[in-house]
């Protein structure tokens, strides 16, 4: 492969990415025309993302970013490692305990919420939540990111401090995936 | 790998290691993913270029684009999942006290199935009774709400049969599926079957039955009898003022659902030296022997009876129906748990008999699915999944504290056949013998259940 073929394939991969990250599904043609895109070269890429999970197919054939974007996406906090285990666990967690379960990165000054799964019930403009907060070390010192639980305001003491135990487990396993990624 | 690789593979290559790393020094990462330095630096200063990563002296960190990527995969995932909610309604929370202690560990396919629709085959185990009937149904309309991510959904029943069951698994697998749903006849035999799939990276979830220690599977979803067993004993330890005869009725010694609810409302009982249990013969969930074992009881005890704890509807309703027979007064019946068909609520509302149920939901049928779908996307999901019912009481009695319920009264179904079964998700106007649907592989737009029917 040519250097020229190289670049026009990597301008390709990021302006895909770059298009797709205003979270709107969108089509290889859309994305063709949006961008003024080589139509092979396009195709091509496309093809090589799909299979990386990069993007990912929506039902209706359209394009969406795919997992490993995601990923790659946490980890600007440097969390990408924690990435599948938040996905698969915290809407399980919502969904056990009916608590809207957030999670969010650290950024050296502020907590920044990087995924948000919301219980049917929930308002983020209604007062009152039961708010449990959560640390995830990476080490001693060092908290890149936190859970927060979010219960409605009825909840008992005791479901309070079940769904926190619970949370608890799942706050040490995304460290254990942080802790994975160093030894790493 | 090597110079001869696509730039754009060693792109990705590239954003991947970064997703682990977070950042680190150029050289180590070139070096890790075995591209030549200068090739390295080559690609990291265009994928710089349009904001994926960020250069600095021999470093590379991702850039600002990445932060663009996680608001649009956090906006997809909010949008796919207010449409899931929509299409599938809310998850009921679990019952109060009954959360486990650990998270469960997590499953993941052996290869994402880079398919944009699937091809799914769900092995059901029998259909002899109305909730198995509903627990197909349940998943016959997860599968017309996701029309659009599915190529083919094939239904077969084993009719109770381990052999055929295994049989009918293979031959959907050679009709090219792409993952199996199954309510398992027999676990331990589906076993090496079910590891032989997950081999060869066939995402296998099981619904309802299934799961033991040592079995290799994706994800069993299935809710948790030994909290309904305790939550229901609970209340009708409460409910006597923890005194006076207990009569138990269970339904068969070998069903795993019994067996946990049996054992967790022993618990419950044993904890009050004033009840008093007194335990029928198992009533192979049958109405008539329920209704026998009952009158036995009452002729026996009579109205010494306090309370008649039942593991399902179909005791529950030969229960009351015995207790009505035997004369004893609407009002008087003694309370009763385990009412999880119309027929029951029926009875109780009518005869204003006090009770207490969780439901053991067919919609878990309709959750399998969706675990299923998710493996097959690629998505890790938990090795095991309780889904949870409501509790439901009838009005006037007190119920445990921080438990939602939802009242008998506004429960039954007047309207609808005594056998119909409550926790489907189906809906309001679910109705058994009028349940049609639509969904790929489905050309008649009937339902593959019939109570009964073997195909």
């Amino acid at each position: 492969m040519s250097t020229s073929q190289e670049a026009a394939g990597m301008a390709v991969l990021c302006r895909i990415l770059a298009q797709l990250s205003a979270g709107e599904p969108m089509s290889v043609s859309d994305l063709i025309k949006a961008e003024d895109l080589p139509r092979s070269t396009t195709f091509d890429v496309v093809k090589r993302m799909e299979e990386r999970g990069f993007v990912a197919r929506v039902p209706d054939g359209r394009l969406a970013l795919g997992l490993r974007a995601g990923a790659f996406g946490y980890a600007y906090y440097g969390l990408g490692r924690l990435f599948n285990t938040a996905q698969a666990m915290l809407p399980w967690l919502r969904d056990e305990t009916g608590a809207t379960v957030a999670l969010d990165a650290n950024d050296g000054v502020h907590f920044v919420t990087i995924g948000l799964w919301a219980a049917p019930w929930y308002r983020s403009d209604m007062p009152g939540h039961r708010l449990t907060t959560i640390p995830i070390y990476r080490s001693l010192g060092n908290q890149p990111a936190r859970l927060r639980l979010l219960q409605e305001a009825r909840t008992e003491e005791g479901g309070v401090a079940e769904a926190s135990r619970l949370a608890e487990g799942i706050a040490r396993r995304l460290a254990e995936a942080l802790v994975a990624e160093t030894a790493s | 790998m090597g110079s001869q690789k696509n730039g754009v593979e060693a792109a990705m290559d590239i954003l991947e290691a970064l997703s682990q790393s977070g950042a680190g020094s150029g050289s180590a990462l070139a070096k890790g993913l075995g591209i030549p330095r200068a090739s390295f630096f080559r690609l990291t200063r265009q994928l710089e270029r349009h904001g994926l990563v960020q250069c600095g002296r021999g470093t590379v960190e991702p850039g600002t684009l990445a932060l663009n990527l996680l608001e649009g995969h956090k906006a997809r995932s909010e949008a796919e999942e207010s449409r899931r909610r929509m299409v599938l309604g809310e998850i009921a929370p679990a019952l109060p006290g009954a959360l486990p202690a650990e998270p469960p560990p997590l499953a993941r396919p052996a290869r994402i199935v880079a398919r944009r629709r699937f091809r799914i085959g769900f092995a059901n185990g029998d259909l002899t009774n109305a909730w198995q009937v509903a627990l197909v149904h349940s998943v016959e309309f997860a599968a017309s709400r996701q029309f659009e991510s599915l190529e083919s959904v094939t239904v077969m029943n084993a009719g109770g049969d381990a052999d055929l069951q295994n049989e009918q698994i293979r031959q959907m697998i050679a009709d090219g599926a792409d993952g199996i749903l199954v309510s398992a006849v027999s676990p331990r035999k589906l076993a090496p079957l079910s590891a032989d799939l997950l081999s060869h990276g066939v995402p296998v979830v099981l619904v309802e039955r299934g799961g033991f220690a040592d079995m290799a599977y994706t994800s069993f979803v299935t809710s948790n009898n030994f909290a309904i067993g305790q939550t229901t004993a609970q209340w009708l330890a409460n409910r006597i003022n923890h005194r006076g005869i207990v009569l138990m009725l269970w339904g068969h010694a070998d069903a795993e659902a019994s067996q946990s609810r049996d054992r967790a409302a022993r618990e419950v009982f044993a904890r009050y030296p004033d009840i008093s249990v007194v335990t029928a013969e198992p009533t192979s969930f049958q109405r008539d022997n329920a209704y026998a074992a009952t009158l036995a009881s009452i002729n026996r005890y009579g109205s010494d009876i306090a309370g008649v704890w039942c593991d399902s509807g179909l005791n529950s309703a030969g229960s009351i129906a015995a207790f009505i027979d035997a004369k004893f007064d609407a009002g008087k019946v003694p309370p009763h748990t385990g009412v999880d068909i119309n027929l029951s609520y029926k009875l109780a509302v009518e005869r204003r008999v006090s009770l207490a149920s969780v439901d053991y939901p067919p919609a878990m049928g309709m959750r399998a699915f969706s675990v299923l779908l998710e493996a097959l996307r690629g998505n890790p999901v938990p090795q095991y999944l309780d889904v949870w019912g409501k509790l439901v009481t009838t009005r006037g009695v007190a119920r445990p504290p921080g438990i939602a319920a939802i009242s008998a009264e506004q429960r039954v179904r007047w309207d609808m056949p005594d056998d119909l079964v409550f926790g489907t998700g189906l809906g309001p106007s679910y109705s058994p013998e009028a349940f049609r649907v639509n969904y790929p592989g489905n050309v008649r737009n009937r339902s593959a259940a019939t109570l009964g029917a073997v195909r």
